[in-house]
């Protein structure tokens, strides 16, 4: 079927079928391979995205529901002007490891710095982040990461200023 | 804490941002896809493998047993073919490999292939395999046999005031890397390239080029890898072997790209183990003899099993000292997949054992489980059970005490045991528990664990490993070896070792691509042997390339030339190390290593250095447990680590948060069974590994004690934390319930069913 | 002639809204595949290949964007994302239970695609809102409309059992009416799962509850992931109900629960825990309430 829709701003119009998963569309037919598949399942949150202004799963959207959609994935976040303090919060606690979750977990740092009030408590990030998972760091400078974010008002606002010209 | 800029990882950021391409992100034209037709028998003979006549073969490539030329995986044993060909041995072995130009159809092929089986018995219990009239390795299905003996048993027994005996078991455990295995070939004509998430590039390459029988050059590339844990130390050469099969045979690139479940239910696990042991002890607790027997099941074929029952019989004793031992441990053959190398590599199992065999003396004798430990805990000058005497870098004590004093252990175990006893009084008499909604039971455990740095006994000295450094146009030193990246921060240490050794700044230090072509073997990535072993000829790289430069600049300006903190000074001239090297850019510097001649190992009587030196470490569990539910968490995590120096000390508190909650889910929350020997996973989704929510609270701390052979005093790191942190948690439910837990995991479920007995034979 | 490729022939529909909708449903002689937000359908892999006409249920304003908060209650889209539930101020205050329930399903990205009318037509045991909609005697608004009505179901008249519900014949889910429990009525809700985030419940228990005079007035208590349909714990309930909240009153329903329910042993948890724990559970809500 024929898809017209929106990624990182650009309007994309792709011939695939109805039951392709957003994640393949995007790594296969649109060479955006920042977005990783670690099961397939929705369970490990590796393949999150933006998907009209709200984080999901690239790995359980089928290609049907993509016409007229806005889909924002980390090739777009990092062209956004509050990511550099997100990558250097990540970088400065030591929050990277093997890597292969962190595309994921970078969208929903950004998703979480949006929902939710601030600031957070670490549980409040706990939860936040509960749908991304990593094998190699034990998660607590991740958090730490996202903790200090969190309590920096600028990198707030301007994610939030972020999210109405991105999405 | 944040980190210094020195310690940034120098992968982070475009790991972050999705600038990182691994295996699936590459874009080969004209790249088709292989898929792996199984067994779906624990053990079985096949009769014949059928194609579906009304199916078009041609647009697909088929591959058994009869297309290899060497049929057997290069390893220890090389019992295991790439695809079997007469009798399968577990469920989900290779049988038939299929390519095609999409998945999809790879996919569709597979369904039009049949393989007719004739099942046989199999084994499926590892405490069966030796006497059963199956034979699956050898006369008895022993991998291997270890008995390690010191002192005398009999002195300890007749000496004991009491005899503590325990059973133990621990399951498998499945490394869950975040990307799956995944590998592609690219044929050529004489050649096969190999591409992939892999640890050990020169085991693909020796295995490969076994294959062909020395046909084909084969050359390796290490993708950047997303996870391994020593689950892609093994098991990628057999991956790599059935895509350049479909490769060669297809004149197409090919990716084996595994999918989460198919990862979950063919991979290596960590090997399940049975301990039975028995301590002879005096009054006080110490330790007068152990008398150990252990059991690991080894799967269907050898993989790695000789060396990770090596480690596991070596560290059985723990972080103590013994007077007499005896050690007894076999890996057995069943019909399961392969258990293979998994980060601590038989350590924690062995740890496991020791620490609840102390918990079992500390509740026989009546003494606080950290008292008995104190008492036996191993100290400079004493000898190890392979009458090691540990000369240097010995950190036990001081492990173990720094732990007990940063987490206040003491007064909290006496403070829990009084909050305890209303809950615990109530759930013994079946009343509701809790007097406040957020009630629960508070525990506190600790473990004493170590790791022998480096690979087991005369290991180092037959691989030699070696290293390159040159000199770019640039004048930056450019590192070529066959250490990989997987996650724990090797490219960060390394450009940190160069040019700490050389002080220029890391950012000069370049490393050249992991490729068999390129780089020289410096041995695999495993056994924590990158930064201590690899490092140290970086170091001594260093000290070379500084001689080198001196000399030349000597031979040329007549002037004497003295290297201090990255400047050259002879006669008036000062000249900068980037100067001087882009002056004399290509001077390269090789360097291999040689075990210290002061370590000695015998490794067929088991006398001696098995490890050239230990890591030590100690950690205290603080946990909850909720008396409605008997869930089970973690809150508060406390380790102090001792691994000589410290390299990167962000990073390798990283290691040691990240290891400890692996360690963690080992202890509560990772389980697989065995359905009719196959594996009853099928991903994340009933194979639990901890979220954000189950992380604790870390407070790590590292002590230095420098170890004279490694690179600015370090040992190795990468294993250790993972050794004691299922131990310290069992520790402490140990301490709530005052009850034995022998096994791992310890699920909710288990806890009710203890309180059920209880119920019944106290109430 | 041989051909290896499969047969591509699925349809897509994309109803722009309810009348759309509902000829499509009653003119499509084949068996249709709804689609929400896909988070258990895409990964039931052979329900998913085998789907040949599929109906995109968010285009559907009336299923996708409903959320109408009405004098006693609400009326909730059967394809509304669980997360809009889980903001709205409305919701929180006057449904906390059904937030809760919310919160604790999946992750946010699951949150922000699954729905109510998902979790019922999954019919799951281990669906996590439904013991909670059963509570609250939610009523399931099922079309296509016969005569512009909706058909009005309980819970337990679509749920039949796992993976088994009445909606034959193309017929749907369209929306959820939620009337809201009393102001100071007694809520509990709790979900044991293998860990905390990213769980599929091993047992869950919601209770809602409320007193007059010291007495039980109205009691509903449904266990989830315990019996093969959701359902509420009626013999339970009748011990309680027109009782006053007494210790001994709270272990004869503990113990009544543990009868009432059949819970299997798979891998996620045994007969045993799911049994015992049920009765935990019920014991801890019920001492809750009595000390409040």
């Amino acid at each position: 079927m024929e898809i017209e829709f929106k990624v990182n701003g650009e309007n994309v119009k792709i011939d695939v079928s109805p039951k392709k998963r957003l994640l393949d569309i995007l790594r296969e037919d649109l060479n955006l391979t920042g977005t990783k598949e670690g099961c397939g399942k929705g369970e490990c949150g590796a393949c999150t995205v933006l998907f009209n202004g709200e984080r999901v799963n690239s790995c359980l959207v089928p290609a049907l529901q993509l016409p007229g959609s806005s889909v924002v994935t980390v090739e777009g976040l990092r062209r956004w002007k509050s990511y550099p303090a997100i990558e250097r919060a990540y970088v400065e606690h030591g929050a990277v490891q093997c890597g292969f979750c962190m595309t994921g977990f970078a969208m929903s740092t950004v998703a979480l710095l949006k929902e939710q009030t601030f600031p957070l408590s670490r549980e409040e990030i706990k939860w936040g982040l509960g749908g991304n998972l990593c094998r190699c760091t034990g998660y607590s400078k991740i958090l730490d990461a996202v903790e200090e974010i969190s309590h920096r008002d600028d990198i707030l606002e301007q994610v939030h200023e972020d999210w109405q010209h991105e999405i | 804490m944040k980190a210094s800029p020195k310690e940034f990882r120098v992968d982070a950021a475009e790991k972050l941002s999705g600038a990182t391409s691994y295996i699936r992100d590459e874009q080969i034209p004209g790249l088709w896809y292989g898929t792996t037709v199984r067994s779906p028998h624990p053990r079985a003979r096949i009769r014949e493998i059928h194609l579906d006549p009304h199916f078009d073969w041609n647009t697909v490539t088929i591959v058994t047993a009869q297309d290899i030329p060497n049929n057997y995986v290069a390893m220890l044993e090389n019992d295991m073919p790439f695809l079997a060909e007469k009798v399968v041995n577990y469920v989900g072995e290779p049988v038939a490999l299929i390519a095609a130009p999409t998945r999809a159809e790879a996919e569709e092929a597979k369904k039009h292939l049949r393989v007719d089986y004739e099942p046989l018995p199999a084994i499926l219990d590892m405490l069966e395999a030796e006497k059963s009239s199956i034979k699956l390795f050898g006369e008895n299905n022993l991998f291997k046999e270890i008995v390690i003996e010191k002192g005398n048993l009999e002195t300890a027994r007749e000496k004991a005031a009491a005899v503590v005996e325990l059973e133990a078991r621990t399951g498998y455990q499945e490394h869950l890397y975040l990307e799956p295995q995944g590998m592609i070939a690219i044929p050529e004509k004489d050649r096969v390239i190999l591409k992939g998430s892999l640890q050990c590039p020169y085991y693909v390459k020796n295995a490969l080029t076994t294959m062909f029988a020395g046909l084909k050059h084969i050359t390796v590339i290490q993708a950047p890898t997303g996870g391994a844990f020593g689950g892609k130390e093994d098991f990628p050469s057999l991956l790599a072997g059935h895509a350049a099969l479909l490769a060669v045979k297809s004149g197409h690139p090919i990716a084996m790209f595994y999918d989460r479940e198919e990862d979950v239910q063919v991979t290596t696990k960590r090997h399940p183990s049975y301990h039975h042991d028995v301590a002879y002890v005096d009054q006080e607790g110490c330790l007068l003899g152990l008398d150990l027997h252990l059991w690991l099941d080894g799967g269907a074929y050898c993989t790695l099993s000789q060396v990770v029952l090596a480690r596991a019989a070596l560290t059985a004793t723990g972080s103590y000292y013994v007077p007499n031992v005896r050690i007894h441990a076999k890996a057995v053959a069943t019909n399961t997949v392969p258990s293979g190398a998994f980060r601590g590599f038989g350590g924690p199992q062995a740890v496991f054992a020791m620490e609840m065999l102390m918990e079992k003396i500390a509740q026989r004798l009546g003494l606080p489980p950290h008292e008995v430990r104190r008492k036996n805990l191993i100290k400079e000058g004493q000898d190890t059970a392979t009458e090691q005497v540990l000369k240097y870098s010995v950190s036990a004590r001081e492990t173990f005490e720094d732990v007990l004093q940063e987490s206040d252990y003491e007064q909290k175990y006496r403070q829990y045991q009084e909050w305890n006893k209303p809950i615990l009084e109530k759930l013994r008499k079946g009343e509701y528990p809790k007097s406040n909604r957020h009630d629960r039971l508070r525990g506190i455990g600790l473990a004493a664990f170590l790791h022998g740095a480096g690979f087991t006994g005369t290991g180092e000295n037959k691989i030699q490993g070696k290293i390159r450094v040159e000199l770019t146009a640039e004048g930056k030193p450019l590192i070529f070896s066959a250490q990989t990246e997987m996650g724990q921060g090797e490219q960060t240490a390394f450009r940190k070792i160069l040019s700490d050794a050389l002080y220029i700044d890391r950012d000069d230090v370049l490393l050249a691509e992991v490729n068999t072509d390129k780089v020289p073997d410096s041995g695999p990535t495993v056994a924590s042997r990158t930064t201590m072993v690899v490092g140290s000829l970086l170091v001594d790289a260093a000290e070379e390339i500084i001689q080198q430069l001196s000399y030349r600049l000597k031979e040329e300006q007549g002037v004497q030339f003295d290297y201090r903190r990255g400047y050259f000074y002879g006669g008036e001239q000062i000249l900068s190390f980037r100067e001087v090297a882009q002056k004399y850019a290509g001077l390269t510097v090789e360097k291999q290593y040689h075990h210290p001649p002061i370590i000695k190992f015998d490794d067929i009587r088991w006398k001696g250095d098995a490890y050239p030196v230990f890591s030590w470490a100690a950690a205290v569990a603080e946990v909850e447990v909720d008396p409605v539910t008997f869930e089970i968490r973690v809150v508060r995590y406390f380790t102090t680590h001792e691994i000589g120096k410290a390299i990167n000390y962000n990073q390798a508190v990283a290691q040691i948060e990240g290891g400890s909650l692996q360690g963690i889910g080992y202890a509560l929350y990772e389980k697989i069974k065995l359905q009719n020997g196959k594996f009853d996973i099928s991903g994340f989704t009933d194979y639990i590994i901890p979220a954000t929510t189950e992380t604790p609270e870390f407070q790590v701390k590292i002590l230095e004690n420098p170890y004279p052979f490694g690179p600015f005093g370090a040992k190795g790191l990468g294993e250790l934390p993972f050794v004691g942190a299922a131990p310290a948690v069992l520790s402490a439910l140990w301490m709530i319930f005052g009850k034995e837990f022998n096994h791992l995991p310890v699920l909710p479920e288990d806890l009710l069913q203890l309180f059920s007995k209880q119920k019944n034979t106290e109430g | 002639m041989k051909s290896n490729q499969p047969l591509n022939s699925e349809k897509v529909f994309r109803p722009a809204n309810l009348d759309e909708l509902d000829a499509l449903a009653a003119q499509t002689a084949e068996g249709v595949t709804y689609v929400a937000g896909a988070t258990d359908l895409l990964v039931q892999e052979e329900r998913w290949k085998s789907a040949r006409i599929l109906v995109d249920l968010t285009a559907v304003k009336a299923l996708h964007a409903t959320l109408e908060v009405r004098e006693n209650g609400v009326l909730i889209g059967a394809a509304v994302p669980l997360s809009r539930l889980i903001r709205h101020p409305l919701i929180r205050e006057r449904l906390p239970i059904l937030v809760e329930t919310c919160r604790q399903i999946g992750s946010v990205q699951i949150q922000n695609r699954a729905s109510l009318g998902g979790n019922i037509a999954n019919a799951s045991p281990a669906g996590d809102t439904l013991p909670v909609l059963s509570v609250l005697e939610a009523e399931l608004r099922i079309g296509p409309r016969q005569n512009g009505e909706f058909e009005k179901l309980s819970l337990d008249q679509v749920m039949l059992g796992p993976g088994q519900t009445s909606l034959n014949g193309n017929r749907y889910i369209a929306q959820i009416f939620i009337p809201f429990p009393p102001r100071d009525a007694f809520w509990y809700f709790r979900k044991v799962g293998q860990r905390q985030a990213l769980a599929i419940s091993k047992v869950s228990l919601a209770v809602l509850g409320k007193k007059k005079e010291e007495k039980i007035e109205e009691i509903r208590i449904c266990p989830g992931s315990v019996t093969p349909q959701i359902v509420r714990a009626q013999k339970t309930e009748s011990l309680l109900r027109g009782q006053p909240l007494t210790e001994e009153r709270i272990e004869k329903a503990r113990a009544a629960i543990e009868c009432e329910v059949s819970p299997i042993t798979d891998i996620r948890s045994t007969t045993e825990y799911r049994r015992r724990i049920t009765g935990e559970l019920l014991r801890e809500a019920l001492y809750l309430w009595l000390r409040n």
